[in-house]
């Protein structure tokens, strides 16, 4: 699952460098630096939930985490093992999401190719990709709590992107509430400026939701029957 | 069962799930170097115990002891020193049976190519085999799952209805394995069952469980004993027969399975006697035997006429 995960990943950028190569030559860098943000936006949490759902649910499952718990290990070392190699193939994957968007900017755009522009972009993808496996943690805590089921953590996953794709159509109006909502914060964290007070709002909650959603995987974990 | 040496000690064990009690008030004792059977029915608690006993699942009140240490829920650090199967054989489905015994032993702490190879072949896999674990039979699996439990050679090990899937001679030499594990390698083992059968040709002690209550905990001479012993007639003339035993020979525990068949408790006469007395009386007796209860009467006997399967 991980392999297809990645390859996912790494086909959104190709996908729109073949599109702007092929289909839509005239859109320009900014606009196309924005549809990749919105695809990946949309399909990394729905791939990040699908990892993380058929790593621990496959352990439910096949009943290997009764072995790995009676090895012994511990409970929390089970969990944090688990997010630790999940953030990791994470960080992997958009990493190269990453470096293919930049090949397609010095392909396609030569002339906005500069370190400024880069940069934004850069940041922008990172924060961006970041924040959203941070908000992604609670998927871990419905994982425990479904153990050998995966339609609860699947549908979260889809109800966590599709959050996350309309935080970046929230009108000025909304902003707060999005900002508040951890998952329509990720893109709002985006949009506004580095550091302002919209900006603390979203990292405050997008942070709050990541140790709310570990600390509950953990509690459950913990307490939980196998 | 004074003087002896404890392995593993229970006191009061209780477990509920969603208001249901599965396990009541469960006081357990296995002597240490020696096999404990825990005998019942599908559902009696069996798994639950020996879960709660590898901390897998959270009792609700009680006790367990393990190697003269109170164990603490979901506590760990014993663990190393337990080996176990508990019910259908969990491992990685897309790697080898090597690889799979290299992955928990790695979480036990090193990986021993040579552990691992004896392990397998104790339980009679292949060493050099590219097989994947989804492509094993049942019996291959069970045998996987106890090389897991015994690769780090551990001190105590709880098999939970560890022949299920082999084949008779499968669960023969799985027989022969376990009590070479316990009398050769003195290990403790505690195994739970729900084939009488099996159980009475491997334990030294036994545990019968029932509704999740321990109904009787004794040593498997002591349960030999236990066992009523009786005398089976098959004779012509039952009612006379009957009336014989009961008014002139004064034998009152008679029972009658069937029309022609009397079993009398108590053993009051030997058969010699008996069948002397009976053709003296000119009653003729077409069959007479010595029997003993079986092991699944017993069970009945103490559950109130639940049988095993």
């Amino acid at each position: 699952m991980a392999w297809v995960g990645t390859l996912i990943i790494v086909t959104i950028p190709l996908f729109m460098i073949w599109n702007r190569l092929v289909i839509d030559p005239q859109r320009e860098y900014m606009e196309w630096l924005m549809s990749v943000l919105m695809l990946n936006t949309l399909i990394l949490p729905i791939v990040n939930g699908f990892v993380i759902t058929s790593n621990m649910q496959r352990e439910y499952q096949d009943r290997t985490i009764r072995n790995v718990l009676t090895a012994p290990v511990s409970r929390e070392k089970f969990l944090t093992a688990k997010l630790s190699v999940w953030f990791l193939w994470y960080l992997i994957s958009f990493c190269l999401s990453e470096v293919i968007v930049i090949a397609g900017c010095y392909i396609l755009f030569p002339v906005e190719f500069t370190t400024g522009n880069m940069r934004y972009a850069l940041s922008l993808f990172t924060q961006n990709n970041f924040f959203s496996f941070i908000v992604g943690i609670p998927i871990l805590l419905i994982c425990v709590k479904q153990q050998a089921l995966f339609y609860p953590s699947m549908l979260a996953t889809l109800g966590s992107a599709v959050l996350q794709a309309a935080g970046l159509q929230v009108s000025e109006e909304l902003i707060l509430p999005a900002c508040i909502c951890p998952w329509t914060a990720v893109s709002i964290s985006g949009m506004v400026g580095w550091g302002t007070q919209f900006w603390r709002i979203c990292m405050i909650t997008i942070t709050v939701c990541g140790i709310i959603g570990f600390i509950g995987a953990l509690v459950s974990f913990k307490r939980q029957d196998q | 069962m004074t003087g002896l040496k404890y392995t593993i000690q229970t006191y009061e064990l209780c477990k509920k799930y969603e208001g249901c009690s599965v396990v009541r008030n469960v006081s357990m004792h296995v002597p240490k170097g020696q096999i404990y059977g825990l005998l019942g029915r599908n559902g009696a608690g069996k798994t639950t115990i020996m879960k709660m006993l590898l901390g897998l699942v959270k009792k609700d009140s009680g006790s367990v002891t393990l190697f003269n240490q109170v164990m603490a829920d979901y506590q760990s650090g014993i663990y190393a020193r337990i080996g176990s199967t508990i019910e259908s054989p969990g491992f990685y489905s897309n790697l080898t049976a090597v690889e799979n015994l290299s992955v928990f032993s790695r979480l036990r702490g090193k990986v021993d190519r040579n552990k691992i190879r004896k392990a397998l072949g104790v339980v009679g896999l292949p060493y050099q085999d590219k097989k994947i674990f989804s492509k094993y039979s049942l019996g291959m699996k069970q045998r996987l799952a106890i090389a897991n439990a015994i690769v780090n050679d551990p001190e105590l090990l709880i098999f939970d209805e560890p022949t299920n899937g082999l084949d008779p001679i499968g669960i023969a030499e799985m027989r022969t394995l376990i009590r070479r594990l316990s009398h050769e390698c003195g290990k403790t083992i505690l195994i739970s069952s729900h084939q009488l059968s099996e159980m009475e040709q491997m334990v030294d002690w036994i545990g019968i469980i029932h509704e999740g209550r321990m109904l009787e905990e004794c040593s498997y001479q002591q349960l030999e004993e236990n066992r009523h012993s009786y005398i089976r007639l098959v004779v012509k003339e039952p009612e006379q027969v009957y009336k014989y035993l009961k008014k002139t020979l004064s034998i009152e525990n008679i029972k009658r399975p069937e029309a022609s068949v009397i079993e009398i408790y108590g053993l009051k006469y030997g058969t010699l006697e008996l069948n002397s007395r009976l053709f003296a009386a000119g009653l003729s007796v077409v069959e007479i035997s010595k029997c003993q209860n079986s092991l699944e009467d017993y069970f009945k006997e103490l559950t109130g006429g639940a049988g095993i399967a």
